[in-house]
């Protein structure tokens, strides 16, 4: 186990594989982070020299991830809301945003839009 | 029956009402007398909200739809698609252990006892520079086979797993390679013949010479369809380095007779271009050179060695893939190596190689430490560039490759290209000729599958670019000035020689005089269709 950014990931694990798995990292801010300290595409989280996975740790520091991403989103759905906006009013009836239909399939927003929105 | 109205006053009563049996006497005043009559009006007056609304009517009829013992419950948009979450899948067997399946995949069979075996003459030093070899199939002896297999010399996909023995025909080019070879070595080469000899395969074929002029034709249009031959190759243009400014005698006799040789070999898929590397490997190590290999550059470009920036050159360094270029070169080497002395001492960090120590020791300090080996590396090709070191012959596969932008990124995340990684580089270099080896001979090959490399394509057949043309400005650069060997197609005496050792192995049971025009044309005089057609394909 390799301590990274605050969590311990397994080592035989693809660095790249291993970065998505925090929220707010996606596949291309992690190949953009992996090329920023050269590390290649097939490198294990093992096969991290200390310097790397410190150089890792303190990039992922910089950025808006896990609680500070979840309470901006948070906050900026707050914003809508108090406005009272079409917008603010959707997130907090879990229903779509952004003028979908809601004859079916609205799974992600019955789910996730509610007064204090989920994930 | 008299009727209580007198006629006058029934013409006023509808006829219908006199013709229905007689009713009771007091109905209610609201009962319809006629089904004309609208319903809406027939309704109870406590019922009726106002005129224009239907809503109650409405209401009242689904109340009463429901009462149905067929309707649907659900009401009309309140369908969701649900998919069904399946479950992890179920093991049936173990999972392979780390390692095996590539393993696996990488085994590489270069024997074969249910093959029979053929009695062939072993490919020695001295056939390299025999004309007479062209056509003949020889076989690789046993230590040879072993040293080649540490050198990555065979490759899978080749066909090495049908033969008793692992065996090579050598054709013009490799009588080509072989006295390139052996002129670097300092021996006297004997010029190829002008006049060729006629082969004594067509003994038999007396009054039909047209047929084979007219075969040849077909193999040749075939084998150049989709590919760009290149225009030959020179003799003259291997690096003879000028003397005229040294004034030390002895020092300027040396010079002279540093000698190092070029080229990059192409041609068509299955022509054989591994093949001769694999032949000069032979050749270059049953004459005590040392050989450094790299036996496909993708291994270089495709992002799975680690790498990393160096400031004073700007390029990109692969240290383990370095480490193991430094292993296979010391394994192959190691007898040279131990008696080659070093020029000086050499020091990184807290490792010295004292001035006393081999090369071998130099060389063994960066195939064990990854963070040494390209300063080890830089230390082996200084010791061997000196005069009287052992001869060098450096090889790479799949040329094309190299000459791409490779799937490493910078820090901008903008794509390498494989020009700036070290290695790459550094082979380039030696292929141009601005550095050179004391004595040596570096070879490339191309291959025919890898992406599209047209810049590649160009610069070997030598053609003028249009300037419209959208190709990568570095590549034509790169390769300027080295000599093209075009691997030349099988003639008939070489295919049937080809297929005579298929036979002999047990593997052709069709009679080969009759067959071989066939076969030959069949194949485009490619080796690698030859042997499909002769081993593989069936009617």
């Amino acid at each position: 186990m390799v301590f990274i950014g605050g969590i311990n990931i397994p080592e035989g694990v693809l660095v790249k594989k291993a970065l998505t798995g925090f929220y707010g990292v996606g596949p291309n801010v992690a190949a953009r982070l992996c090329a920023k300290l050269a590390i290649h595409d097939r490198a294990l989280v093992e096969d991290l020299s200390i310097s790397k996975t410190t150089a890792v740790t303190l990039e992922l520091t910089k950025m808006p991830i896990e609680s500070d991403l979840r309470r901006k989103i948070q906050e900026d759905i707050k914003r809508l809301r108090d406005m009272g906006t079409y917008r603010g009013r959707r997130h907090a009836m879990s229903l779509p945003v952004r003028g979908q239909n809601t004859r079916s399939q609205i799974n992600t927003a019955r789910k996730l839009n509610r007064v204090e929105r989920l994930g | 029956m008299v009727l209580t109205n007198c006629w006058r006053c029934a013409r006023q009563v509808p006829l219908r009402a006199l013709l229905q049996p007689a009713r009771p006497t007091n109905p209610p005043a609201t009962t319809p007398t006629t089904p004309t009559t609208p319903t809406i009006l027939l309704r109870p007056k406590q019922q009726q909200s106002s005129s224009f609304s239907t809503t109650l009517q409405k209401a009242a009829l689904v109340k009463k739809k429901t009462t149905l013992p067929m309707s649907n419950p659900k009401a009309k948009g309140s369908t969701t698609l649900k998919i069904k979450k399946k479950g992890p899948p179920v093991k049936v067997s173990k999972p392979a252990e780390v390692g095996v399946r590539r393993a696996e995949r990488k085994r590489l069979v270069l024997a074969n006892a249910n093959a029979l075996e053929v009695e062939l003459p072993t490919l020695t030093a001295e056939i390299a520079k025999e004309d007479r070899a062209d056509g003949a199939v020889f076989r690789f002896e046993g230590a040879m086979i072993d040293t080649l297999r540490k050198l990555e010399g065979f490759q899978l996909k080749q066909g090495w797993e049908f033969f008793h023995t692992p065996s090579t025909l050598v054709k013009g080019e490799s009588v080509e390679l072989g006295k390139l070879i052996a002129w670097v070595n300092g021996e006297e080469v004997q010029p190829k013949a002008v006049q060729k000899e006629k082969p004594a395969e067509q003994e038999g074929n007396v009054g039909q010479e047209g047929d084979v002029q007219q075969e040849e034709q077909v193999v040749q249009e075939a084998y150049v369809k989709g590919w760009i031959p290149t225009g030959g190759y020179l003799n003259t243009t291997e690096v003879i380095p000028g003397v005229a400014g040294i004034r030390d005698k002895k020092l300027a006799q040396l010079t002279r007779e540093s000698r190092s040789g070029r080229r990059i070999i192409a041609g068509p898929r299955g022509a054989g271009k591994s093949v001769l590397l694999t032949q000069a490997m032979a050749w270059a190590h049953q004459r005590n050179w040392v050989v450094l290999t790299i036996p496909n550059a993708q291994d270089l470009v495709i992002g799975h060695t680690e790498y990393e920036h160096d400031l004073s050159t700007d390029l990109w360094l692969q240290k383990p893939y370095t480490m193991a270029l430094l292993r296979r070169f010391l394994e192959s080497s190691a007898t040279v190596l131990k008696a080659t002395p070093l020029s000086q001492d050499h020091v990184f960090g807290r490792d010295v190689i004292p001035k006393t120590d081999s090369l071998y020791k130099l060389t063994e300090l960066g195939s064990l430490d990854v963070w040494l080996s390209w300063d080890v590396l830089n230390a082996v090709l200084y010791e061997l560039s000196l005069p009287k070191r052992p001869p060098v012959l450096f090889t790479l596969d799949n040329l094309n490759y190299i000459s791409l932008p490779s799937a490493y990124r910078s820090p901008d995340f903008t794509p390498i290209h494989a020009h700036d990684l070290a290695l790459p580089n550094l082979f380039l270099s030696y292929l141009r000729g601005e550095r050179t080896f004391w004595r040596g001979l570096t070879l490339a090959a191309t291959t025919a599958r890898s992406p599209a490399t047209p810049a590649l394509t160009f610069a070997l057949a030598g053609e003028e670019v249009s300037p419209y043309k959208k190709l990568d400005p570095r590549v034509a650069p790169s390769i300027k000035g080295v000599p093209v060997m075009a691997v030349s197609p099988l003639t008939r005496p070489q295919a049937k020689a080809l297929m005579e050792y298929y036979r002999d192995s047990g593997l052709y049971t069709q009679d080969v005089q009759s067959t071989l025009a066939e076969k030959w044309v069949l194949s485009s005089g490619i080796p690698k269709e030859l042997m499909k057609a002769c081993l593989r394909l069936k009617y």
